[in-house]
């Protein structure tokens, strides 16, 4: 089997008796640290896909009873972040995204409209840079993007007046 | 700074020997399955060290990794060759 390297953030650092509990739960394959504030798991699991990989530590840090916030997955990008993947200016995306230059079609923002810094998808972007400006840049692992989404689904799922309708269209 | 010991497994114990060599703290605390604790004083990053990962390799790239991104630029004052 494969082992695949990821990340999450924590709900928050976990105690020496918490720390134990990971270890015994699993977790033994994981390092955890404390860096910006911020409680981090790294992994380095074997299993036959990532997404295997990532549930199965989900699974492992709840049953020590701590919560998964976060799969890092690198996909929210500002328009400095997309020119530097590209190879490009800031100011050069920005034209791109607003149209005045290229074919058009640039993925719509995660934020329109906001004031301030504007937050796109990389895993929509990716395509378009690979089509349109021939770069060939490489795309953010899938079940990172997804597996994060429905951490906080799972989470806010509770306050949604007939989660069922959601979920079908998640189903089809 | 000099731990009091060598962590058993030596390819940890190289790891966090490259982390003092990057100016990190590596303190030995022997507490349940925690060898002790990698240490960034700049940031105050921490980073947990197993006594007996699944994988002593792979602990020790996860090391690695924490000293790679704690490696901060050395202050001017502190940079070899000034004074």
């Amino acid at each position: 089997m494969t082992p695949y390297g990821f990340r999450v953030v924590l709900d928050r650092v976990p105690t020496d008796d918490e720390l134990d509990a990971l270890f015994a739960a699993g977790c033994d394959d994981a390092a955890f640290s404390m860096e910006q504030g911020l409680s981090i798991a790294e992994f380095d699991r074997e299993a036959p896909t990532l997404a295997d990989a990532i549930v199965s530590a989900v699974r492992d840090i709840e049953s020590a009873r701590l919560v998964v916030m976060r799969v890092l997955d690198e996909d929210l990008v500002t328009l400095a972040d997309i020119g530097d993947r590209v190879g490009q200016s800031r100011e050069s995306i920005r034209r791109y995204a607003t149209g005045e230059r290229g074919p058009g079609g640039f993925p719509p923002p995660v934020n329109p409209g906001r004031e301030g810094t504007v937050f796109y998808r990389w895993s929509e972007v990716a395509p378009w840079v690979r089509e349109h400006l021939a770069v060939n840049v490489p795309d953010v692992a899938a079940a990172l993007i997804v597996a994060n989404l429905i951490l906080q689904a799972r989470r806010i799922q509770g306050q949604v007046d007939n989660m069922d309708a959601l979920r079908d269209l998640l189903a089809a | 700074m000099i731990s009091s010991g060598r962590h058993p497994k030596k390819e940890i114990a190289d790891a966090l020997r490259r982390a003092e060599q990057a100016d990190l703290d590596v303190e030995e605390i022997h507490r349940g399955h925690r060898w002790g604790e990698v240490t960034c004083v700049p940031c105050s990053a921490r980073f947990a060290v197993w006594s007996t990962p699944r994988d002593a390799g792979t602990h020790a790239k996860q090391i690695d990794r924490f000293t790679a991104r704690h490696t901060h630029p050395r202050l001017a004052g502190r940079a070899p060759g000034s004074s």
